[in-house]
């Protein structure tokens, strides 16, 4: 009976023990079958391939199943990108350059990891027209040079961009003729991805719109305006091309390199007329990857045409920087030797005059257009993802000799950038060590927005012997009036600034010769200048400037062409 | 007192840096081009991987770039050179670069 009662017990044991086991395998079969559900419905690419067909470009991308893919025009530059929601892809992002019809290169990569979302960027030199189509798998990008003036006008804005996408997707069956007729074609290159890409996040300045297709039907949609279809020509062979993951180049090791500008500036003014040639070359010399040895040596001559005659040209001559850089840490650059002083923007950024927008400087920067020598801490820090912080802080020793010169002063700058709003706001201090102690204070402020091809740049300082002043500085492109060469080549510059003289007249000689190239009393001046980029290299230059001051209202015309050069 | 006050400052700026957590950052290249060199130029010649991994060092130094900025650049200002053709220290034609001033994407961001 014990026996019994004993097996009784056992079974029904067992008989638990063997349900829950099978609740627990119930469940695992249930959540593997969601799993499996949920994966199934996820589609892999499981090819890209860049194509020339004619004069068009074709990024065809091969997927496990058919996806209603979505297109986005993008600027600034000018992108096509192709969203494949629920779509996995490769590894590192995948480029295939292709440098040809207007196509820079395609990139592709896993946007998002959860949903996925596959984007297949084409990076185009301008607006192009383009098509999309499905067959079966496969999704066909066709990008179509030919007829770039009617969609790059229509392109100038985010605007005109819907309505150029919108039109496309009522030329469906234009798009389905084209597709038909597709010529042999060339590869460039192709890839099979595999693995997870850096994301890439959306941009201001898009615009999106779907590629209504039927899945399982082939069909086209989205035929840009006025595409040309029978725009088949011979087909030049291209050589393949290798894609290549986005990880940190090998490029070998750094080499010494020569750049620099030459500059011939002149300027007009009531009475008087300045000639200037500028020779301004940099050497860099590497040694290895985490040392550089860098110099900057100026020459100009001022050459001044005044009572009708002209008067002694003036050369004027200087190292500005003779540095020794060292990368101690990602974070860290320690540099030796005769460096710009970095106060504020210009100094350091903006004063090669390949770099500024106004021929004239401000007149705030005779405060601080000096080097240092010594020794210099500086570097820049991530503080989160889209903010980091940068700090210069040095030691300068007093120099006498003549291509050298500088003061006894120490100071930092320090400032916090948004890289990708590019927003720049920056705090200067230095304090002059020598016979004449004082301190200056600064601050800066730089931002080119992304919507329109504008740059302002702000600088302030205040020096309680030397005076104060500011300068504010807007920039404009004006690519985005037109598609004329001349628009695309022009900016157009407008800096306003004002310096307050201190109120006490100069205490020594020394502070007098200091203040030599600043105004002896209140000044606003008024700068419009343009900018024409004849070449890469190549700029030319003309300004207007109006000042306002008692007993000093004048204008003043500049022109002037810059080169800048580099070689090693 | 003062002297003191600012030498600290420094101190205190220059060792905040090394202890700071730096969050490896990945940078879309031309995101990276676009929001550090363009803030100052307008445009940008190509040269050779090697001259121009030297300047990507010098204007790491000058414009306070991090590791992974400067990477990113690097990588944006190679990567056609690379993948085209070897003319390992030639400066390369000013066109072949969508940046170029010369051609249609002039004073492109």
């Amino acid at each position: 009976m014990n026996l019994k009662s004993v097996n009784m017990k056992s079974i029904v044991k067992g008989a638990i023990t063997a349900s829950r086991c099978l609740s627990v395998l119930l469940l695992l079969l249930m959540s593997c079958a969601a799993v499996q559900a949920k994966t199934a419905g996820v589609v892999e690419v499981s090819n890209l391939e860049v194509l020339r067909a004619g004069d068009d470009t074709r990024v065809e991308v091969t997927l496990t199943s058919p996806v209603r893919p979505l297109i986005e025009i993008a600027t600034e530059p000018d992108r096509l990108v192709l969203i494949l929601p629920n779509t996995v892809s490769s590894a590192l992002q995948r480029r295939i350059g292709v440098n040809d019809n207007g196509v820079r290169r395609v990139r592709m990569g896993l946007n998002s990891a959860n949903p996925p979302v596959t984007r297949v960027v084409v990076e185009m030199d301008r607006q192009l027209p383009y098509a999309v189509s499905t067959e079966d798998n496969k999704i066909i990008l066709r990008v179509r040079p030919g007829l770039t003036s009617a969609s790059a006008t229509a392109s100038q804005s985010g605007l005109a961009n819907a309505r150029l996408t919108a039109s496309a997707q009522a030329r469906a069956p234009v798009g389905a003729q084209q597709d038909s007729s597709d010529g042999a074609s060339n590869p460039i290159a192709s890839l099979t991805p595999s693995t997870v890409s850096a994301p890439t996040e959306n941009r201001p300045g898009t615009s999106t719109a779907s590629a209504s297709t039927q899945n399982s039907q082939p069909a086209a949609v989205a035929i840009s305006a006025a595409t040309d279809p029978e725009s088949k020509t011979a087909e030049a062979p291209i050589q393949p091309v290798p894609a290549t993951p986005s990880e940190t180049p090998h490029v070998g090791s750094p080499i010494p390199a020569v750049t620099g500008f030459m500059a011939f500036q002149t300027s007009f003014a009531p009475g008087e007329q300045h000639i200037n040639p500028v020779f301004d070359p940099i050497l860099l010399v590497p040694l290895g990857n985490r040392l550089l040895l860098e110099s900057e040596f100026e020459m100009n001559l001022d050459a001044v045409r005044g009572d009708g005659k002209w008067g002694p040209a003036i050369v004027d001559h200087s190292i500005e920087y003779l540095q020794l850089n060292y990368i101690a840490h990602p974070n860290l650059t320690i540099t030796a030797g005769r460096f710009l002083t970095p106060f504020g923007i210009y100094r350091e950024r903006v004063h090669p005059l390949w770099v500024r927008n106004l021929q004239d400087e401000p007149i705030i920067f005779a405060m601080n257009a000096n080097s240092s020598n010594g020794a210099m801490l500086r570097g820049d820090v991530g503080l989160s993802s889209g903010m980091n912080l940068t700090y210069s802080t040095y030691y300068s020793f007093p120099t006498s000799r003549k291509l050298v010169t500088s003061e006894r002063r120490m100071g930092t700058r320090t400032s916090l950038v948004l890289p990708n709003k590019r927003i720049e706001v920056g705090a200067s201090f230095s304090r002059n060590l020598g016979d004449l102690r004082y301190n200056m204070f600064g601050l800066d402020f730089t931002w080119n927005l992304k919507m329109i091809p504008l740059d302002i740049r702000a600088e302030g300082l205040r020096n309680a012997m030397l005076g104060s002043g500011y300068w504010v500085e807007s920039a404009y492109r004006l690519r985005k009036l037109g598609s004329n060469p001349f628009l695309r080549k022009s900016q157009v510059v407008l800096r306003g600034e004002q310096y307050f003289a201190p109120r006490t007249a100069p205490m020594s000689d020394m502070a007098a010769n200091m203040m030599s190239g600043l105004p002896d009393r209140d000044t606003k001046r008024l700068g419009i200048g343009w900018n024409y980029y004849l070449t890469n290299g190549i700029r030319l230059n003309a300004s207007f400037g109006r000042n306002f001051a008692t007993g000093e209202n004048r204008n003043t015309w500049g022109a002037g062409i810059t080169y800048r050069f580099a070689t090693f | 007192m003062k002297k003191y006050s600012l030498c600290a400052a420094v101190v205190l700026i220059s060792v905040m840096s090394l202890f700071a957590q730096d969050k490896r950052r990945q940078f879309d290249p031309d995101e990276a081009y676009k929001n550090t060199c363009m803030r100052c130029h307008t445009s940008t010649q190509q040269y050779s991987p090697r001259m121009t991994k030297t300047i990507v060092m010098h204007m790491r130094v000058r414009a306070n770039l991090t590791q992974e900025e400067a990477q990113a650049i690097l990588k944006y200002l190679t990567d056609d050179a690379l993948g085209q053709d070897a003319q390992p220290e030639k400066q390369r034609p000013m066109a072949s670069r969508a940046e170029t001033v010369g051609n249609e994407s002039t004073l492109k961001r």
